[in-house]
C-alpha cells in the first residue's frame, strides 16, 4: 500500500469526524492536533484507520504530535 | 430557602420540547404503543420519536451561535442519550435566560439523575471488542461513564461550578432536585441545573427487570392489547418511557438580580430508607418522605391539591402508595387530586423524578391536573383520580412520589409562584 493511499485512508476517518475540515488542509506535513482534533479525536482517528486498514497496533506505538506521515511511517512498520 | 424553578426542558416520547409534553399532558394522549423498540425489546413502550441531533437542537435558535456550535461539536458522534440530554437543558437554559441573563459559570452546578446510564452503550460496543479488542474506539473510555453527561453538559453549557450524578435507582430524579436545592442552600452556587438522563438499558439488564416481574407483559390471549394505566386494577408492571428532563433551579435572590421569573418554587423535600436492599415498597416509607416533606413545606395535607405518584403500575407497589397517601394525607386524600404521568410518557427510571416535577409545574402553570387515559377500573375509587379528561383546576401546592429499588423513598413540594406568600402566612406550625 502506498503513502497515498494510507494518507487518503487517514483523510476520510478526519473529515468523518471534523466534517467542516478543507480536505487539502490534511497533508503529510500537518499534525492531527493543528487539525483541530483533540485527544480523544486523533487517537479515534488512529484507531478508525487501523480497522480499515486491518491492523492492531497498540496505540501507545504513536507519538503525540505525530505528523501525518509519522504517523504514516508507523502504520505502514506493521503492514 | 425556597429555590424557584426557572427553567424547563424535556424530549420525550410526547416530542422535543415542554411545548409538546404540555399538549400531550392536557390531551391526556399516552405515547405508550406495542413494541416500539421491534419483536426483540419489550412488548409496550413510550418511545421516542425518530430523532436526530439536528432535530433535537431545532428549536433552539435563540441561543447564541458559538453555543450551539459547542453543541453541535461535542454531540455529533455522542450516543443519543447525550444528544437528547442536550436538548432538553438547553431548552431549559434558554427559558432561564442563562444565555441572556448570564451567571458566573463558576456560580452554576449541574446535577445529573440517574445511575447505570450506559448499559445498551456498553453491549452494543461488545461485538467490537469481541472482534478485535484494539479496535474499540477511544470514545469508549468517556462514552461508558455515567459522568459522561456531566463532561459533556458542562461543556456545552460553559458550567464551572460543582457537578456530580445522584444515583437512586427510579428515585434519582427527585434525589437530584434535593442534592440541587442544598448545593443552593449551602450556598455553593446560585443556580443548578439538574437533569434526569435518557434510560439505557442492555438487553441483559432489561430481562432482569422482566424476570423479577417488574415490567408490563403480553396477555397470552390479546399480545398487542397496551396494558392499563397505573392505579387499575388490572394494571400489568411498568412500561419502561424514554426521556430526558431538565429543570433548573434558582435561589430567589439570584433570579430576582437577574429579573427572570420564577415559574415555581421548591418549598420542600424528603427521601428516607427502609433498611432493605429488595424491591419491596413500604408504607411506612413513603409516608414519611411525603409527611416530612410537607412538614418541610410548611404545609397541612389540607392546603395540597395534587399529588404527581410514584404510580408505575407495579401490581404491589401502586396499592402500597395508594395506602401511604391515605396515612401521610388523613382525611384529605380523597380530596387531593392524583395522577401518575407515567401513564402518558411511560416510567422513565432515573429521570422519571425529573421529568415529572417538570409536568408537575406545567400543570401548576396551566390550571390542570391531566388525565389517566384508560383508568377503567381504579384500585380504590376513593381517591381522586382526573380519568377520561384533564381536571381544570388551578392548584397551589402540589407534591411528587419517586421511590426506588432499595427502599428509596422521596418526596417533593412544588408550589405555584404566587402561593408562597400564602403559604407562609397560613403555615401549619409542624
Amino acid at each position: 500500500m502506498t503513502d497515498d493511499a494510507i494518507l487518503q485512508v487517514l483523510r476520510n476517518q478526519i473529515l468523518a469526524i471534523l466534517p467542516e475540515l478543507d480536505p487539502a488542509e490534511i497533508s503529510l506535513t500537518r499534525t492531527l492536533s493543528e487539525l483541530g482534533l483533540n485527544s480523544i479525536d486523533r487517537t479515534e482517528v488512529i484507531i478508525l484507520s487501523m480497522e480499515e486498514l486491518g491492523l492492531a497496533i497498540p496505540v501507545h506505538e504513536f507519538r503525540r504530535g505525530d505528523t501525518l506521515a509519522g504517523i504514516i511511517a508507523v502504520l505502514r512498520r506493521y503492514t | 430557602m425556597r429555590p424557584a424553578v426557572v427553567g424547563l426542558g424535556a424530549v420525550s416520547a410526547a416530542g422535543v420540547g415542554v411545548d409538546a409534553l404540555t399538549a400531550t399532558l392536557r390531551e391526556g394522549t399516552s405515547r405508550i404503543t406495542a413494541a416500539p423498540w421491534g419483536p426483540d425489546g419489550p412488548p409496550f413502550g413510550a418511545a421516542l420519536p425518530p430523532l436526530t441531533m439536528e432535530g433535537a437542537l431545532a428549536a433552539r435558535g435563540a441561543l447564541p451561535a458559538a453555543l450551539l456550535e459547542r453543541a453541535h461539536r461535542a454531540l455529533r458522534r455522542a450516543p443519543l442519550p447525550l444528544q437528547v440530554a442536550a436538548g432538553a437543558a438547553l431548552e431549559a437554559w434558554e427559558h432561564a435566560r442563562l444565555h441572556d441573563a448570564p451567571l458566573a459559570a463558576e456560580r452554576i452546578a449541574l446535577v445529573v439523575a440517574g445511575s447505570n446510564l450506559t448499559g445498551g452503550y456498553v453491549e452494543a460496543q461488545r461485538a467490537v471488542f469481541a472482534s478485535n479488542p484494539g479496535h474499540l474506539s477511544p470514545r469508549f473510555a468517556l462514552h461508558s461513564l455515567d459522568t459522561d453527561h456531566v463532561g459533556t453538559l458542562s461543556e456545552i453549557l460553559g458550567i464551572r461550578g460543582e457537578g456530580f450524578t445522584v444515583g437512586g435507582a427510579s428515585a434519582s430524579g427527585n434525589l437530584a432536585i434535593i442534592q440541587a436545592s442544598r448545593l443552593l442552600a449551602l450556598g455553593e452556587a446560585d443556580a443548578c441545573v439538574v437533569v434526569g438522563a435518557l434510560p439505557d438499558l442492555s438487553r441483559i439488564e432489561l430481562q432482569g427487570l422482566v424476570n423479577i416481574g417488574a415490567m408490563a407483559h403480553r396477555l397470552p390471549d390479546a399480545p398487542g392489547r397496551l396494558p392499563p394505566p397505573p392505579f387499575d386494577h388490572d394494571r400489568r408492571g411498568f412500561v419502561l418511557g424514554q426521556a430526558s428532563a431538565c429543570l433548573i433551579l434558582e435561589t430567589a435572590g439570584s433570579a430576582r438580580r437577574r429579573q427572570v421569573p420564577a415559574l415555581a418554587h421548591l418549598l420542600g423535600h424528603a427521601a428516607v430508607l427502609d433498611g432493605s436492599r429488595l424491591a419491596a415498597p413500604s408504607i411506612g416509607g413513603e409516608q414519611a418522605a411525603m409527611t416530612q416533606a410537607l412538614a418541610r413545606a410548611e404545609l397541612a395535607p389540607a392546603q395540597l391539591g395534587y399529588v404527581s405518584a410514584h404510580g408505575s403500575g407495579s401490581e404491589l407497589g401502586d396499592s402500597i402508595e395508594l395506602a401511604a397517601l391515605r396515612a401521610a394525607l388523613g382525611d384529605s386524600f380523597s380530596r387531593v387530586w392524583i395522577n401518575s404521568t407515567k401513564a402518558l410518557t411511560g416510567h422513565c427510571l432515573g429521570a422519571a423524578g425529573v421529568l415529572e416535577a417538570v409536568a408537575t409545574v406545567l400543570q401548576l402553570q396551566g390550571g390542570f391536573i391531566h388525565a389517566m387515559p384508560g383508568l377503567a377500573h381504579p384500585i380504590d375509587v376513593t381517591f381522586r383520580f382526573p380519568r377520561g379528561a384533564a381536571a381544570r383546576e388551578r392548584v397551589e401546592f402540589a407534591l411528587s412520589n419517586s421511590f426506588g429499588f432499595g427502599g428509596i423513598s422521596s418526596s417533593i413540594v412544588l408550589a405555584q409562584p404566587r402561593a408562597l406568600d400564602a403559604a407562609t402566612t397560613r403555615s401549619v406550625t409542624p
